[in-house]
């Protein structure tokens, strides 16, 4: 591959992160986690950690010290009703993990923080008053070098006292009725999944059980697949380079957005990226996604480009 | 076992290995990689063409600073050491060894690092494809190496899955390929799809040369030399 970046050995770890041009109070970088380590450890709960991967198992070999694991398949869907979190079950779950309603929490995860982004999008939701995600993910911190450990995380638990029902920021989520609402209107509903899943040539990605009858996109969305908001070591575009991305779609920050992807995951990516990055004013995360739409009776759908 | 089958179309000017492949359409290669963990992997590369486009290769093949890993816009952050084992006058057989890998954007230390144990690939380069044939015991984390592939790919790059089927039979030769002309390969290809071979015959010669738009002779001198050729190399195996 024809490499577009300066020569490995003149990057350096401190190089590489020091370029967050985002707001620290949703976006730090690595070096920011690096620096509070301590205080991830601690018993006290002002700032906690949690690696929550769409690959379960990377957890258990290497983590960042302090962070605690968060198992997206059973910590944050309710199984029952086949949803996110109800919110006495988001307050047990942050309680568990030492997060209190004053707690500054850092996610981040594997995939360039696809799941991390969902428990992001799931507490802005809610209304936990201090989330942030950590650039570059996972793999970032593995790669160039950042301390991990095997050693089992476990802080004490705590009463999560903060109100979350009802959910302080309902307008960040996006029912079905409110995609069929918005067919044949001005609102911008963006497909970020691969071209092939947006044109219906598959249902759904290889070896996923989780998946749809149909193939093929809700009308008139604009496909722009998630990772077009990455660089290549997995951090964030710069701020001129993101805002390219969606400004060649033509889609604009004053523009009423719905994402959506398959299961709700790779949208909250873009989620975060247009309303916290980009400063978007209306964007909403369709969590029903493809599986949802895909599956259900008697509403349109297009296939092709 | 299961056969994870896709495909990476390059625009050019994408990767100035592909080039090759794009602009001399006689040029083939074939490789195996083995890679158990993902900080190291090797790769075992045939490459047939025409001689004057070979020739163009070697300067590719054995520069170890060219990166024919790393299909992202990040090149690998690794060491490379590459040996010529063969050098005739239609083929080269390349081994390369990748090791101390910090990071690198390939197909098989990307499976690594989800699929314990180990994992055969295969790899097809012509024109401006990439075939990668991934095979492996389970098809459990075969949905993520989707994601994070498809994910990665550098600009001008796209992705396209073809099969995840969990494999009943064995068609390949991995590297045992024989190193015929283009020219006599298309001809031959045209001429088994069209039952030339068959008992009887399915198609004539004028037929053929007719689809083939040219001289009878020249599709019968091809297909005597594509035969002969696969004939005295099939013997070879077999010594």
């Amino acid at each position: 591959m024809t490499a577009e970046n300066p020569p490995d050995d003149e990057r350096t770890k401190t190089d590489a992160s020091a370029g967050n041009q985002y707001p620290e109070d949703v976006l730090v970088s690595p070096d920011w986690v690096d620096a509070r380590l301590d205080r991830f450890a601690s018993d006290e709960p002002d700032l906690r950690l949690l690696e929550v991967d769409v690959n379960t198992a990377f957890y258990e070999s290497g983590h960042v010290p302090g962070a605690g694991r968060v198992d997206w398949k059973t910590d944050l869907r309710s199984a029952d009703a086949h949803d996110i979190l109800a919110p006495e079950e988001m307050a047990s779950f942050l309680g568990s993990h030492g997060i209190a309603e004053e707690t500054t929490v850092v996610v981040y995860g594997d995939n360039w923080n696809w799941f991390a982004a969902h428990l992001y999008w799931q507490l802005t939701y809610y209304g936990h008053p201090d989330v942030r995600i950590m650039d570059g993910g996972r793999e970032y911190w593995v790669e160039y070098d950042y301390p991990s450990t095997t050693d089992p995380v476990d802080p004490p638990t705590v009463e999560y006292g903060g109100m979350l029902d009802p959910p302080a920021n309902p307008e960040a989520r996006a029912s079905r009725e409110d995609v069929q609402e918005a067919l044949d209107t001005r609102t911008v509903l963006v497909d970020v999944r691969l071209p092939e899943e947006f044109r219906g040539d598959i249902t759904k990605p290889p070896g996923i059980d989780e998946g749809a009858v149909r193939g093929g996109h809700i009308p008139g969305a604009t496909n722009v697949f998630w990772a077009e908001n990455l660089r290549p070591d997995g951090r964030f575009k710069p701020p001129d380079d993101l805002g390219a991305v969606y400004e060649s779609h033509g889609i604009d920050p004053d523009d009423d957005v719905i994402v959506y992807c398959r299961i709700g995951e790779r949208s909250s990516v873009t989620w975060f990226v247009l309303e916290e990055l980009l400063g978007y004013e209306h964007v909403r995360n369709y969590d029903g996604s493809w599986t949802e739409w895909g599956n259900m009776i008697g509403v349109p759908i297009e296939v092709g480009e | 076992m299961y056969d994870f089958t896709f495909e990476i179309t390059y625009d050019p000017g994408a990767d100035e290995y592909v080039d090759l492949f794009i602009d001399r359409e006689s040029l083939r290669s074939e490789a195996i990689y083995s890679c158990l963990d993902p900080t190291e992997l090797w790769m075992l590369e045939s490459v047939t063409g025409d001689p004057a486009d070979l020739s163009a290769v070697d300067e590719l093949l054995l520069d170890e600073s060219v990166d024919r890993q790393s299909f992202s816009a990040r090149a690998c952050n690794s060491t490379r050491t590459t040996s010529l084992l063969t050098e005739s006058q239609r083929r080269r057989v390349a081994y390369t060894y990748v090791s101390d890998v910090e990071y690198c954007e390939s197909v098989p230390l990307i499976a690594a690092t989800y699929i314990d144990g180990g994992v055969l690939f295969e790899q097809t380069r012509t024109d401006d494809r990439v075939r990668w044939r991934v095979l492996v015991q389970d098809d459990s984390k075969i949905g993520h190496l989707y994601d994070t592939l498809s994910a990665k790919l550098g600009e001008g790059l796209s992705f396209s899955f073809e099969h995840l089927t969990e494999v009943d039979h064995w068609e390949s030769g991995l590297l045992s390929r024989a190193d015929i002309r283009a020219e006599q390969r298309e001809t031959l290809t045209v001429a088994v799809e069209r039952g030339y071979f068959e008992t009887p015959r399915e198609v004539t010669l004028d037929e053929l040369a007719d689809e083939l738009e040219l001289p009878r002779s020249t599709v019968s001198y091809r297909l005597r030399r594509a035969t002969a050729e696969l004939a005295k190399r099939f013997t070879e195996q077999q010594l």
